[in-house]
C-alpha cells in the first residue's frame, strides 16, 4: 500500500524498533509510564545482558531513558519511553497496520 | 535473525502488531495500589475538613498531620513493591491532588471558615464540603483503575 508520497509503507517501518527484542522492549514501556529493568526482562524472556545491549541501542537512538534508583541497599533501574520514541513506536504501528492491509508479499 | 524492515510481509506485520497489543498490558496490580493510594489521599483530606468541624483545630490538625505520614508510608511502600508505573498513572494522581488541593483551599475551608464566624455551618454543609474536597482525587483513581481494566 502506497503512501500519499507515493512511497510504500515499509519505508516508514523503524529499523531500530523493528528488530524483535528491542520491538518487545518498546511494546512493554509504551503501557506503561515506568517499568523496572527486572519486569522488563522477565515478560519478554531473555538475560539481563541481552535486554542491557538493546536498552543501551534505544537509549543511543534517544528512544528510551534509564533512571538508576536505589530500594534500600538494593539498586534498581527503571526504563521509561521517551516522547520520540513513543512517536516512533506509533509510526512504526502504523506502517505495519498498512502493510498488513496487503495481500501480496511486501519485498 | 529478523528479516530487515523492506522485507516484511502482511503475516508478519499481522504478528508484531498482535504481539505490541498482548505486550502493552502493564501490571494491573500496580494500577490498583495507586489507585488505592489515591482512594486514600481523597478520604485523608476529606476527613480532614469533618475533623475541623468536629474537634479543636489544633487536634484536626494533628490528626492530618499523622494521616499525611501514613500515605507518605504507604506511597514509599508502593515504590518498592510495584515494578511498574501504569501509563497515565502519575499525571492522573498529580491532576487529583491538584485539584482536590485547590477545591479545599480556595472553596471549602474558606465558605467553611466563612459560616462557621456567623454561626451558620450545618453538617450537610460539612459533608458536602468534605465530599467535594475527596471527589478530585476519587474520579482520578476510578479513571486509573479503568485504565488498567480498558487494556
Amino acid at each position: 500500500m502506497t503512501e500519499a508520497d507515493g512511497r510504500h509503507a515499509r519505508h516508514r517501518l523503524d529499523e531500530i524498533v523493528h528488530a524483535p527484542v528491542r520491538f518487545s522492549i518498546v511494546a512493554v514501556l509504551a503501557g506503561v509510564d515506568e517499568a523496572e529493568f527486572a519486569f522488563v526482562r522477565d515478560t519478554i524472556e531473555v538475560s539481563d545482558s541481552v535486554l542491557s545491549k538493546h536498552v543501551s541501542r534505544l537509549e543511543d537512538a534517544g528512544y528510551v531513558s534509564v533512571r538508576k534508583g536505589h530500594v534500600g541497599k538494593r539498586p534498581r533501574t527503571w526504563l521509561a519511553l521517551t516522547t520520540s520514541g513513543r512517536q516512533a513506536f506509533e509510526r512504526h504501528l502504523a506502517a505495519l497496520r498498512t502493510i498488513a492491509g496487503d495481500d501480496p508479499l511486501v519485498t | 535473525m529478523t528479516d530487515p524492515p523492506s522485507r516484511v510481509t502482511p503475516e508478519q506485520a499481522r504478528q508484531q502488531l498482535q504481539e505490541a497489543a498482548a505486550r502493552s498490558l502493564g501490571s494491573p496490580r500496580d494500577g490498583r495500589l495507586y489507585a488505592a493510594f489515591t482512594v486514600c489521599a481523597g478520604v485523608t483530606m476529606a476527613l480532614g475538613i469533618v475533623l475541623l468541624h468536629l474537634v479543636s483545630v489544633t487536634a484536626a490538625v494533628v490528626a492530618t498531620a499523622g494521616a499525611v505520614v501514613l500515605l507518605s508510608a504507604f506511597l514509599m511502600w508502593i515504590g518498592r513493591t510495584a515494578r511498574t508505573v501504569p501509563r497515565r498513572t502519575r499525571t492522573l494522581m498529580q491532576v487529583g491532588a491538584t485539584a482536590s488541593t485547590v477545591v479545599m483551599l480556595m472553596v471549602v475551608t474558606p465558605l467553611l471558615t466563612m459560616s462557621s464566624l456567623d454561626g451558620t455551618t450545618s453538617w450537610p454543609m460539612v459533608l458536602a464540603g468534605a465530599v467535594a474536597v475527596a471527589a478530585p482525587n476519587l474520579i482520578a483513581a476510578v479513571l486509573i483503575e479503568r485504565s488498567m481494566a480498558t487494556r
